[in-house]
């Protein structure tokens, strides 16, 4: 039975977020408020069950000065992200949290990108046997890196204009396997989505054959 | 340093001044004159509007009135023609040199010492011109009158006061030269001959022809009784009449003159002398007088102990007095000897009048006889008429001016005062004076220096101390009983009715009528003068003749003077001396020329040298008594008569005086010499001519007695017959006495009508006779019709070369004297026309007279004040000329001299003109040479000049008046610069900014460099760029798209698409496909999973409940797989809701495949970096976490799937497997292939192909085929359609 109306109401605000196609209305809205909210609610209870009470709760845990200090450290820093909320004046005392969390991130995520997706796609482009493919992989690599150069481009007037051939790997072959990339990503994402609409029809079509 | 006087404020200004830094009036010279009734522009040169007729210069004197001429061409004229004065046009300079005037003229003081030689020749030369006229016929009845009374005593250069008889030969005297070479036939009509003729019948007798008055009325002089019908001159609208009347008109109109002009006028003592030297009537008796007049003369008086007195030089008979002593020593000597030249004595016409007795008819000469009981002329047959009524006092006579001239003569206290003076005993002794038989009243100009100077008190001599109206009361109160017949005819006659109601006629109404109607209108016609009535003229409004008056006078006079002489030719005796009888019952002024009879005076007080701008007519009741009682002038010539004989000319027969002035251009210029000259020297030359005329007369009736045997003249004249053969007499007397010719000359040059043209000086010339008739309208005479027909004798006169009027004179300067005629010559001779060829042959000496006849005419003034008024050019005139009495007559020989005078001049009066002098002057002046230097004394004056124009201009403050201001309380600097002098003047405040604002600036201003920066260079392109491409407008927001078509494809498509899914849920066997094959990285995950045994699999639920439909097929599958092998789950999550999702699979599960969970792990990478380390055995809260042998990640997050393959993949040993939605798969394949991920799944399809038999998901693959071949479909038509060719302007 709870499920039956789990998944009822959960029809109906399919069916709400699938009106869309009719244009927004008040169901969209309704179901995209419902799922913004539920989930802005529930990523705050996870995250206050999840991370903020394990923290506080590791404090007097932590055994030393210097674990506890460690371990204020995040609450701190996520505290004063909290401070400009309130006191606008503050907002430097906020900023030192929100640069540790950017600069760590970023630096973390960089060198995850370099070292995760760069030299292991790199390498792995290398390592085809077939070194037609890796050429054109290659050849198409720089043909998109040419077309997201800005010199490729047409610009102003006063701008130096690219030359035919900059024009052709970059404007042409670039923007072709860009194109072909955003292609096949539509597909995949249309793919998924059919799935996903398929699997709640099936899930609907069962409790329907049900 | 010459200077510019304001014409407004006469204050000086520097020459080159445009305004007067006085009154800021324009200094500039006018070029119109406005007219001031209707402001019409008017040519300078103009007297009247030529548009209203409105006077436009300003009358300063009733003399300016001149009497009128007659048209051309007419001899004489009767109607009231308007009357120009010959002034100076204002825009005109000409000559005004004072240096080229004699200085008579300049200073009206006679000092024959300073009178140059030039200058005499000069004045002869003009006074020539008087002669050169034509003289009437009859002049054969001239040549039985002796001239010998004419004959001045011979002056002497230091005449001691002696009783010593003159000498007796012939003294040379102005009257007496070239008599003897005059043509008596052709010379000029001598009217004292006519007035001897009383037949005056024959037409060769122009005295009794012209006038009618002998002819008819054998005593023309007596007769004024019914004979008023016939004076055809009355000016029946003249209210004044007469010339007291004219005299008084002036003086009244002077009364307001400035004292300045008056103390000008009077200047000197000289001029209160003029008719003081009166030689004494013993002296007259040593020159022949005339028996009629030596006959009743008194005993010589002994000479005066009274020092002699200065000369008295102004006057025409002081001038000619100053000439012949200048070159007579002789004379002077012998002059001197025999006349004691007694201050009071009584000179003159008067005085030989008086000396003749001339006490006729009026009882109330008695009463003057007994008041004056000291008077010497009781002893003189005098008439009492003449003897003047009371006592003068010589020093008040001094002090107030009084004895000179003609008004000096009527003021009977004045008269009085020099019968006590002992006159009448000098009048005694010089009476026998034979040397030059030469009357009294001539005797004035035989003075030599010292004697006129000894002669500076005298008083109440001449013509005009004859005329003394109180005289004439006196004879009137006097000698009531006095027979008529002691009197002449033309002197007992007294205005006759007629008269009274025409206003009188002759002399005094023409004057009278001249100024009335100039000034006071018609009205004034029919007021009369009482002149005799009059009260003593004061004596500073006597006015002697000056000079300058002289000679405009005797320079206009030649019209006049040929009038003058028809009048004599026609037998009218001038009505002036007819006035002499001063009977008021019958006194007529019809006899006097209109155009001499001026307006009478209601006061009768003779204000003669006063002027006044502004002329307060006298009272009408006034007037008329004065007409009626005191015209004594114009009831002497009343029984004239017109003389057919004479060609006609009828009008104012007697009326000898009115034909200068009604029919010649003289008279107007005459008239033009009151307006031209100061008000008193106009006063005085009318009484100078006046008195010389009546001296002449005077002096003609000398000679009467002599020729009747009567020693009473005055007898002889009531008669009938007496007065032509005694006029006879009188001018045989003349000619006698034919030394001088001075008067005689002058009137021998008056010029008829008809030669008024020609007799022309200087500009005259370029006068029109219309026009300049045109400019006498004020004249407005009223003469007879009569008038206007010629006079026979007169009508063509011999024009006279200019020069001869100078060069007449010129004997009297000395250079030549003029032969005495003999006895002989005198008798018969035409002393009239002998004066015609008096010393022509010098007139070569006289160049300059031209320029001197223009200058007298008076245009030269009239250009010298333009925009001024007569007053003004009077005044400018007195200045000049009297202001350089003391300027020696030297010409400037010199630069100096030329600065000087050029300095002087404009020091004295009209700049204009004198600036166009300087410029002549300058012109004329020789080049310089190498040697010539500029007198220190100009330099420096215009050193001087340019620093205080610099100072001026710079705002030095030099011209400001600190103290001044300090005094008012002004302390303030900038209020202290008060502007003195200008248009400002006065001003306050004004700061001198010419200097700043004339400077030429240099501009110094440098730019400063700037050098662009980089980046203003950048902005300076954007800014030119923004400059170039016009800014976008902005457009209006598009509406909101209606409902189209695409919203019904989308609609469709996705009412297509779900369809599609339903029925392939629905219909899983609609389109039978074959399972797809796994793809490697599937299988590999299939493998990896399946490999995984006994171990703790960490399962990362990192995907949404959106993504859970594509994802928890696979997450079953492999959780199953996981479980089934033993496989501990942990789990965990970065989304919030991972876990939520994951809840319903984990659940699934048995519970001890789920060995715990690591939550949500926040901080996405860093998290992950965390677990990573974790994963690789870093101390972790989870212990459970290093027990992790692979990860499953299940994510439809692409950061997620990257933090994982980045973060966590590289350094963790454990194989990740994942599954991701076939969205993320493109990015997670890459991944498979680097072996960054050990097996994936991507999407349904790749779970389905790697677990072939699960019905459920080949139930979903199965049912998205037909929705994927839709959304192919779908996609593929799309493209065609984005292929196709778009229509413009439609928006895809």
């Amino acid at each position: 039975m709870n499920d039956s109306i789990g998944l009822l109401i959960g029809l109906v605000l399919t069916l709400a977020i699938y009106s869309y196609i009719l244009g927004d209305n008040a169901f969209y809205r309704l179901a995209i408020h419902l799922l913004v909210g539920m989930g802005a609610a529930y990523a705050a209870v996870v995250a206050l069950r999840d991370v903020i009470f394990p923290a506080i709760l590791r404090l007097p845990k932590a055994g030393s000065p210097l674990g506890m200090v460690l371990a204020g450290v995040p609450l701190l820093l996520g505290l004063l992200l909290l401070i400009p909320r309130y006191r606008p004046n503050a907002t430097k005392m906020s900023n030192a949290g929100a640069a540790v969390l950017v600069g760590m991130g970023a630096a973390v995520a960089l060198l995850g990108s370099v070292r995760g997706t760069l030299f292991p796609q790199l390498w792995a482009a290398g390592r085809e046997l077939n070194p037609v493919l890796g050429l054109v992989s290659v050849a198409l690599t720089i043909c998109t890196l040419l077309y997201f150069h800005f010199m490729v481009r047409p610009s102003a007037e006063d701008k130096p204009q690219p030359s035919a051939i900059q024009r052709l790997l970059g404007d042409t072959i670039g923007r072709a396997v860009v194109m072909i990339t955003f292609g096949a990503l539509f597909a995949a994402t249309l793919g998924t989505s059919l799935t996903l609409l398929t699997a709640h029809l099936s899930q609907y079509l069962v409790l329907l054959g049900n | 340093m010459s200077e510019i006087i304001c014409r407004e404020c006469h204050s000086p200004n520097k020459s080159g001044s445009k305004f007067c830094s006085s009154c800021g009036a324009s200094l500039k010279p006018a070029t119109h004159i406005i007219c001031p009734n209707c402001y019409h522009r008017n040519s300078l040169h103009l007297l009247y509007c030529d548009n209203c007729g409105t006077r436009l210069i300003k009358q300063s004197t009733p003399t300016a009135d001149a009497p009128i001429t007659a048209e051309p061409d007419e001899p004489i004229s009767s109607a009231r023609v308007p009357f120009s004065l010959p002034t100076r046009s204002p825009g005109e300079t000409g000559e005004l040199d004072p240096d080229s005037l004699p200085d008579w003229l300049k200073t009206g003081v006679a000092d024959a010492a300073h009178i140059p030689a030039e200058e005499e020749d000069r004045l002869a030369d003009w006074l020539s011109d008087l002669k050169t006229q034509d003289q009437p016929s009859g002049m054969d009845e001239l040549g039985e009158v002796s001239l010998d009374w004419l004959q001045e005593p011979s002056p002497a250069a230091s005449p001691p006061p002696t009783a010593a008889p003159l000498p007796t030969e012939p003294v040379d005297d102005w009257l007496s030269t070239d008599l003897n070479t005059a043509d008596t036939a052709d010379s000029g009509f001598d009217w004292l001959s006519a007035m001897g003729d009383e037949e005056g019948d024959t037409a060769e007798e122009p005295i009794m022809g012209a006038t009618g008055a002998i002819a008819d009325d054998s005593d023309w002089l007596f007769d004024d009784d019914g004979e008023a019908e016939n004076d055809t001159f009355v000016t029946a609208e003249s209210g004044r009449t007469g010339f007291t009347g004219w005299l008084e008109s002036k003086m009244l109109n002077s009364a307001d003159a400035p004292l300045d002009d008056e103390d000008d006028f009077m200047e000197g003592e000289d001029e209160s002398d003029l008719f003081t030297a009166t030689p004494t009537p013993k002296n007259r008796q040593d020159q022949d007088l005339p028996d009629w007049l030596l006959g009743d003369m008194p005993a010589s008086p002994p000479p005066t102990a009274a020092p002699p007195t200065p000369p008295a030089n102004s006057g025409f008979t002081g001038w000619l007095r100053e000439q012949d002593l200048m070159d007579s020593p002789d004379e002077a000597t012998a002059f001197t000897a025999d006349t004691p030249l007694d201050p009071s004595a009584k000179t003159g016409f008067t005085s030989w009048l008086s000396g003749q007795g001339l006490d006729a008819d009026d009882e109330e000469t008695a009463k003057t006889a007994e008041t004056a009981a000291n008077n010497p002329l009781d002893d003189v047959d005098l008439p009492d008429w003449l003897i003047p009524e009371e006592p003068v006092d010589e020093a008040s006579l001094r002090e107030e001016m009084v004895g000179t001239g003609f008004t000096g003569w009527l003021d009977a206290s004045k008269l009085g005062e020099a019968e006590n003076d002992n006159t009448a005993e000098t009048w005694e002794d010089t009476a026998p004076a034979s040397a030059g038989d030469l009357p009294s009243w001539l005797d004035t100009g035989l003075l030599t220096a010292d004697v006129v100077e000894e002669e500076e008190a005298e008083v109440g001599t001449g013509f005009t101390g004859w005329l003394n109206p109180t005289i004439v009361d006196q004879v009137e109160a006097a000698v009531p009983s006095t027979p008529t017949e002691e009197i002449p005819d033309w002197l007992a006659a007294g205005p006759s009715d007629d008269d009274e109601e025409s206003g009188g006629t002759g002399f005094t109404d023409w004057l009278s009528n001249d100024k009335n109607n100039a000034e006071e209108g018609d009205e004034e016609d029919e007021e009369e003068f009482d002149w005799m009535n009059e009260e003593p003229m004061p004596q500073e409004l006597m006015t002697p003749l000056s000079k300058e008056e002289a000679h405009k006078l005797l320079e206009n006079t030649p019209d006049v003077s040929e009038e003058f002489i028809k009048e004599v030719v026609d037998g009218d005796f001038p009505d002036w001396l007819t006035d002499v009888t001063n009977n008021e019952d019958a006194v007529s002024t019809d006899v006097l020329p209109a155009w001499i009879s001026a307006p009478l005076s209601t006061t009768d007080e003779l204000e003669l040298g006063l002027r006044s701008s502004s002329a307060t007519p006298p009272p009408p009741t006034e007037k008329k008594k004065s007409a009626a009682d005191d015209d004594w002038l114009t009831g002497l010539g009343a029984s004239t008569s017109p003389t057919p004989a004479l060609g006609g000319y009828t009008a104012g027969g007697d009326d000898w005086l009115s034909g200068l002035g009604t029919g010649t251009a003289a008279a107007d210029e005459w008239g033009d010499l009151d307006a031209l000259i100061e008000p008193t020297a106009d006063d005085t030359a009318a009484d100078d001519w006046g008195s010389e005329l009546l001296a002449l007369q005077e002096d003609s009736d000398d000679t009467f007695p002599s020729t009747s045997g009567d020693d009473s003249w005055l007898a002889d004249l009531p008669t009938d017959t007496v007065p032509e053969t005694a006029a006879n007499d009188w001018m045989a007397d003349l000619q006698t006495g034919n030394t001088s010719t001075g008067f005689t000359d002058f009137l021998s040059q008056v010029p008829d009508e008809e030669e008024d043209d020609e007799w022309e000086f200087g500009e005259l010339e370029t006068r029109s006779a219309a026009k300049f008739t045109s400019e006498l309208s004020w004249m407005d005479l009223d003469e007879p019709e009569a008038t206007a027909e010629p006079i026979p004798f007169m009508a063509e006169p011999e024009p006279e070369p200019e020069e001869a009027v100078f060069d007449e004179f010129s004997y009297l300067q000395g250079d030549e004297e003029p032969t005495t005629p003999t006895a002989e010559e005198a008798g018969d001779f035409d002393w009239l026309g002998a004066l015609d060829d008096v010393d022509l042959s010098q007139s070569e000496k006289a160049t300059a007279a031209p320029d001197r006849q223009a200058w007298l005419h008076g245009e030269d003034l009239e250009d010298a004040q333009p925009a001024a008024d007569e007053w003004e050019l009077d005044e400018a005139l007195q200045a000049t000329v009297f202001t350089r009495t003391t300027r020696p007559t030297e010409e400037p020989q010199s630069t100096t001299d030329i600065a000087e005078l050029v300095s002087n001049l404009r020091q004295t009066g009209d700049n204009a003109a004198l600036d166009f002098e300087d410029e002549e002057i300058l012109s004329e002046l020789e080049a310089l040479r190498d040697s010539d230097e500029l007198d220190p004394s100009v330099v420096d004056d215009y050193e001087a000049q340019t620093a205080a124009s610099q100072e001026m201009i710079t705002g030095e403050q030099s011209w400001l008046e600190d103290d001044l201001l300090a005094n008012m309380g002004i302390t303030d600097p900038t209020l202290q610069h008060k502007q003195v002098g200008g248009p400002l003047d006065g001003l306050v405040g004004v700061l001198p900014i010419a200097t700043l604002a004339t400077a030429a600036h240099n501009g110094t201003l440098t730019a400063a460099t700037r050098t662009l920066t980089p980046a203003q260079e950048e902005q300076t392109a954007l800014l030119r760029q923004l400059s170039r491409h016009a800014l976008p407008t902005a457009e209006p927001a598009a509406a909101p798209p209606a409902p189209a078509r695409a919203d019904v494809v989308q609609i469709l498509l996705g009412l297509l698409l779900l369809a599609a899914v339903v029925t392939g849920l629905l219909l899983p066997t609609l389109l039978p496909t074959t399972p797809p094959t796994a793809a490697p990285s599937g299988v590999a995950l299939q493998q990896g999973i399946a490999n995984l045994q006994d171990g703790t699999v960490l399962v990362v639920f990192d995907y949404t409940p959106s993504v859970s439909g594509e994802l928890n097929p696979a997450a079953e599958i492999l959780l199953k797989t996981l479980t089934q092998n033993n496989n501990r789950l942990l789990t965990m999550t970065q989304h919030p809701t991972g876990l939520l999702t994951a809840a319903p699979l984990l659940n699934q599960l048995p519970a001890e495949a789920v060995a715990g969970s690591l939550g949500y792990v926040p901080g996405q990478s860093l998290g992950l970096r965390q677990l990573a380390d974790c994963l690789q055995g870093a101390p972790c809260a989870t212990p459970a976490v290093v027990e992790i042998t692979a990860v499953l990640l299940l994510t439809g997050d692409q950061t997620d799937l990257q933090n994982w393959v980045e973060q966590v993949a590289p350094s963790v040993p454990q194989p990740i497997y994942a599954s991701v939605t076939e969205a993320l798969a493109p990015m997670a394949e890459p991944y498979f292939t680097s072996g960054q991920l050990h097996g994936l799944w991507s999407g349904l399809p790749a779970t389905a192909a790697s677990n072939p038999g699960d019905s459920a998901v080949e139930t979903m693959r199965q049912g998205q085929t037909l929705a994927r071949l839709l959304a192919a479909a779908v996609f593929i038509v799309g493209a065609l359609v984005a292929l196709l060719p778009q229509r413009k302007g439609r928006v895809a």
